[in-house]
């Protein structure tokens, strides 16, 4: 049994309410906000959740609901609320990986910067076990962490305007994968031809927090073979 | 039952209805009409339920040829509307017969228009909203714009019961002040940065879309460094790059977003985010959490067909 949370509740906007917890509880249960979205949204009418890895906002409608209300319903959610400890789910997902120059089109800033050789960056990638963190960002996004120390990275400083869809990029100790294509600021290292959000699914996003990931290095030729298939 | 033929497509022409809620959690953006206010009027001027789809005009509109008897509404940017040749009005109800051409030419304020049937177009429902969506090419027909050539379907029912809309009309420039509160990150910017960002004048670049609206202008000073664990943003939040130039999310926004959060586009303000042009100019205002709170009660009570978005 975990200690009970003590979530802070902040503005954001009028309509925005930003929740976020000791960084103690957040070591403890990784999973904490994705777990609290759910309960939320079991518990509450007229809100929108979106959980983020340590924080999550409550889009309220000031229409149905004054704001001093809706802070007092998300107390008493708080109040309640047990974070679920699980062993790590046994599913373990493995994503094919390109590391291809045509794909990876920053393995040289990311070589360079970290003073390894493109074997080394491919090594440090592929060769650990994560854990999926969060779904987001754009359809099937997938936040994967931890990374290697060797890789940690910032975003660009500017985001790409178009990143193409199954590309792998880091951004400090995560990885992610781009299901969709479309603009995008993580450093990209590879690319995959598996597509993980399928919208013709009642759920489409066929990845979950909690499970666990590796990732496989492949050809170019095995990109196009499973590309194609 | 056919609806109506495309015989041009116009810029960017895409079926919206108020967007697609309670996906966000796996990524899936909101969605729905850029400018929710002017959507939402065109089908409550022809007493449809506001989150009916219509068509969203960008820039430059369609020309389209009508197959049976309909009523239309035009709202949105001021982009000349001709049926059969002849100009119309936006914002009234428009009789036009089976046949009829209706053209829809390009704007010099504002970026989007929208059109609204007495029958509802048929389009792919997805999670809820036949928004169109196209990076992940769901919504709509298809999950893209219009086409050439494209017929669209209306299904049977005739749902309206026209009320007299009044004084709704939005005044359109090429100019903008939006109103905006301070966002999570906003003491990342440096003091003289948050002095001077309501003096500042940006203008809205060619590099933006439904997603995310670029601009051209002064750099924010910024204390960023690209490590920020991604954290949740909506439409109408303002992101700010190491770069310092300001980026406005739009309706197909990301969910999750790593850079800082430095305003937020209040709510009552959040359609004019769809009004923008490549070319216009921007400036923003800043004002309290209680006053925004405030403007939004107002304009929901000066218009109760807002209710719902």
């Amino acid at each position: 049994m975990l200690d009970r949370v003590e979530f802070s509740v902040n503005d954001f906007a009028e309509d925005l309410i930003l929740i976020k917890c000791p960084s103690d509880a957040l070591n403890q249960n990784p999973l904490i906000f994705w777990q609290l979205s759910k309960t939320l949204l079991a518990s509450l009418t007229d809100i929108e959740v979106i959980p983020g890895e340590d924080s999550l906002v409550v889009k309220v409608n000031l229409l149905k609901n004054t704001r001093p209300q809706y802070l007092i319903d998300l107390n008493n959610v708080f109040s309640t609320f047990q974070p679920e400890f699980k062993e790590e789910s046994s599913e373990l997902i493995t994503v094919p990986i390109c590391y291809d120059d045509e794909f990876a089109l920053d393995m040289n800033d990311i070589s360079l910067s970290k003073g390894l050789s493109k074997q080394e960056v491919i090594d440090a990638h592929c060769g650990i076990e994560y854990q999926v963190k969060m779904i987001g960002f754009t359809p099937g996004f997938i936040y994967i962490g931890d990374l290697s120390d060797l890789l940690i990275l910032p975003r660009l400083k500017t985001p790409r305007v178009f990143v193409p869809s199954g590309s792998i990029g880091l951004a400090n100790k995560r990885t992610g994968i781009y299901s969709l294509g479309g603009p995008g600021g993580w450093p990209i290292i590879g690319r995959t031809p598996t597509n993980f959000f399928d919208p013709k699914k009642e759920d489409p996003s066929l990845i979950q927090p909690g499970m666990r990931l590796r990732f496989e290095s492949i050809t170019k030729e095995e990109f196009g073979n499973m590309l194609s298939n | 039952m056919k609806g109506f033929e495309v015989i041009s497509s116009g810029l960017m022409t895409t079926i919206q209805d108020l967007g697609r809620t309670g996906w966000t959690q796996i990524g899936v953006p909101v969605s729905g009409a850029a400018d929710q206010f002017s959507a939402a009027l065109a089908n409550f001027l022809l007493g449809k339920d506001i989150n009916s789809p219509v068509l969203e005009c960008t820039l430059s509109g369609p020309k389209l040829k009508l197959l049976i008897d309909q009523q239309i509404v035009v709202t949105g940017a001021r982009m000349q509307v001709k049926v059969n040749n002849k100009i119309v009005h936006h914002d009234t109800v428009i009789d036009a017969e089976a046949g009829s051409t209706i053209e829809i030419q390009s704007s010099k304020c504002g970026c989007r228009c929208y059109i609204a049937f007495t029958k509802d177009m048929e389009a792919t429902n997805f999670l809820g909203s036949v928004s169109t969506y196209e990076p992940g090419k769901f919504g709509g027909i298809n999950g893209r714009a219009l086409k050439k050539g494209d017929t669209i379907s209306f299904n049977g029912l005739d749902k309206n019961s026209i009320k007299s809309g009044q004084g709704a009309s939005q005044q359109f420039d090429n100019s903008w002040l939006i109103k905006v509160t301070e966002g999570p990150e906003f003491n990342r910017l440096s003091s003289n940065a948050k002095d001077s960002i309501e003096n500042l004048e940006y203008i809205i670049s060619n590099d933006s879309n439904r997603m995310g609206i670029r601009v051209e202008g002064p750099s924010l000073e910024i204390n960023e460094s690209g490590n920020m664990i991604s954290g949740p943003v909506f439409t109408g939040t303002i992101q700010c790059p190491e770069t310092g130039l300001p980026i406005l999310l739009g309706p197909d926004a990301q969910t999750l977003g790593g850079y800082p959060r430095i305003l937020q586009v209040v709510k009552a303000d959040r359609h004019l985010i769809g009004q923008l042009r490549p070319g216009d100019q921007l400036k923003f205002q800043r004002i309290s959490l209680e006053e925004a709170e405030k403007l939004w009660l107002d304009m929901a009570l000066s218009f109760p067909f807002l209710s719902k978005i």
